[in-house]
C-alpha cells in the first residue's frame, strides 16, 4: 500500500501528516520524495551511515569525428541542452531531460550516451521501527523526475510506504501521485489552502486513485469552506489536526508531536485502518 | 565587428535596454563600423528552460563577438565562452547609452561565477 501525501503549496503540513502517520504505525517505510528539499530527518534525525546510492541518468556525447554539424540534434531539443557553437556541438547536460530524442534525429549516429549523477538516495532502516528513504537532486539540476524515480524503487509491496511528495502540482508531485494507491491530500483552512486544495484536486482527479484530505491547523470556524468543498467533490477528510501552540511548539523544536502525545498515534492508526477500509483493503 | 545587446523593444538607437539576456524579448545586432542596427526576436524568450543557451545560440548565428548585458546566468556565461564571445556587464537605459559605453571601453567583463544574488 503506497501512501502519497502531497499539498498545493509548500506549508500545509505534508512532512508532519508524514512522519507523525509513520511513526505511530509499526514496520512502515517512510520516503522523502522532496528531493530538492527533503526535510522529514529534521524530525526524525536518521543515522545514514556511509549508506550513499548515487542516481544517474543518461545524457548525450557528441562524436566529433561523426558529427556533420548538420544542428538537428539543436533543433530537435525541447530543453535547448544542445548548441552548435563555431564549429562543434555542445552539450549542456545540466539542462537535458535525457529523453535521448537527440540520438534518433541524429542521421550520422554520432550521439552516444554518458551516466552523469544527479543526485543521491540515502537511508536508515530502522528509526523507531521505520524504514526511511531520502532523496536528494544535485544542486543546479533542472529535473527532479530521475531521484524521484529510483526513490520509488525502494518501495517494498509488502509494507506500508508514506511518500512525502514535493509541494505543488507539477511534474515532480504528479511523479509521486501517480504510482500510489492512495492520495491524501493535506490543506489549511484558510482562503489560500482552499485554493491550493482546489488545484491538487483538480490535477489529482486525474489520476481516479481513492483519496482524502488531512485538515492541519484546523479550527472550527475556518474548517466550514473545506468541508463544504470536500462535500461538494465527494472526498473524506480522514483527520483534523488542530491549531494549537502546543503542537507548533513541538513542531519548532522538531519533535514530531505523537512522541509527546500518544494518544494521536491511535488516531494516526485508526486513520490508516479507514483509509485500508475507504480502499477495499483490510 | 558586431556585438548584441538584449532590448525590449526596436525603436533604434532609442530603443530601451532589457534587464536580461535570455529572456530578452529582441537583439539589437550593431554592427560596430556604421552603427546599422538590425533588430532580431529572440526565440528563447518564452523558453520552459535552457532559454540563456538557445539565446547565446541565437546571437552566436548573427556572428557577434560581445555581448553587453545587465544579468546572465550561469548556463548563458558557459555557453558565451563556448561561443568565443566575450561578455560585457552594463545597466542603463537606452541602446545608444550601451554603444556608447561599449565605444568608450569603460565596460568589465561578466565575472565567470554569474552575476550571483542579482540573477
Amino acid at each position: 500500500m503506497k501512501i502519497a501525501i502531497l499539498s498545493g503549496k509548500g506549508g500545509a503540513g505534508k512532512t508532519t501528516v508524514a512522519t507523525n502517520l509513520a511513526l505511530s504505525l509499526p514496520g512502515v517505510q517512510l520516503l522523502d520524495a522532496d528531493v530538492e528539499e527533503p526535510n522529514a530527518h529534521l524530525f526524525l534525525n536518521p543515522h545514514f551511515g556511509n549508506y550513499l546510492e548515487p542516481v544517474t541518468r543518461n545524457v548525450p556525447q557528441i562524436d566529433p569525428k561523426k558529427c556533420i554539424l548538420c544542428g538537428r540534434c539543436v533543433e530537435f531539443c525541447e530543453f535547448n541542452a544542445l548548441a552548435l557553437l563555431g564549429n562543434r556541438v555542445i552539450v549542456y547536460p545540466e539542462a537535458c531531460h535525457s529523453c535521448g530524442g537527440c540520438k534518433e534525429v541524429c542521421n550520422v549516429n554520432a550521439i552516444s550516451g554518458v551516466e552523469r549523477q544527479v543526485g543521491v538516495l540515502r537511508r536508515d532502516q530502522d528509526i523507531s521501527g521505520i524504514e526511511f528513504w531520502q532523496g536528494e537532486l544535485s544542486v543546479g539540476e533542472e529535473s527532479s523526475i530521475p531521484v524521484i524515480r529510483a526513490l520509488l524503487k525502494k518501495i517494498n509491496r509488502r509494507k506500508i510506504a508514506i511518500i512525502d511528495a514535493p509541494p505543488g502540482t507539477a511534474c515532480s508531485a504528479v511523479e509521486v501521485a501517480s504510482d500510489s494507491d492512495f492520495c491524501l491530500l493535506v490543506a489549511e483552512p484558510t482562503p489560500f489552502g482552499l485554493h491550493d486544495l482546489q488545484m491538487t484536486v483538480d490535477v489529482i482527479e486525474q489520476l481516479e486513485k481513492p483519496w482524502g484530505i488531512v485538515i492541519n491547523r484546523s479550527d472550527s470556524k475556518g474548517d466550514q469552506a473545506l468541508e463544504d468543498y470536500a462535500k461538494n467533490k465527494r472526498i473524506p477528510i480522514f483527520l483534523k489536526i488542530p491549531f494549537e501552540r502546543s503542537i507548533a511548539e513541538f513542531y519548532a523544536q522538531g519533535i514530531p508531536f505523537v512522541e509527546k502525545d500518544p494518544s494521536w498515534k491511535h488516531r494516526f492508526q485508526k486513520m490508516i485502518k479507514q483509509i485500508l477500509a475507504y480502499c477495499g483493503e483490510t | 565587428m558586431k556585438i548584441a545587446i538584449p532590448v525590449a523593444n526596436t525603436e533604434g538607437l532609442n530603443a530601451s535596454l532589457a534587464d536580461s539576456f535570455g529572456r530578452a524579448d529582441y537583439f539589437a545586432i550593431v554592427e560596430l563600423d556604421d552603427t546599422s542596427i538590425e533588430f532580431i526576436a529572440n526565440p528563447a524568450r518564452q523558453e520552459g528552460s535552457g532559454a540563456g543557451i538557445k539565446a547565446v545560440q541565437t546571437v552566436a548565428n548573427a556572428k557577434v563577438k560581445s555581448v553587453v548585458v545587465p544579468r546572465l546566468g550561469m548556463k548563458a556565461i558557459q555557453a558565451l565562452k563556448d561561443a568565443n564571445i566575450s561578455s560585457l556587464e552594463f545597466t542603463g537605459t537606452t541602446l545608444q547609452s550601451a554603444i556608447d559605453a561599449f565605444r568608450a571601453g569603460q565596460l568589465k567583463d561578466f565575472p565567470p561565477e554569474g552575476c550571483g544574488n542579482k540573477h
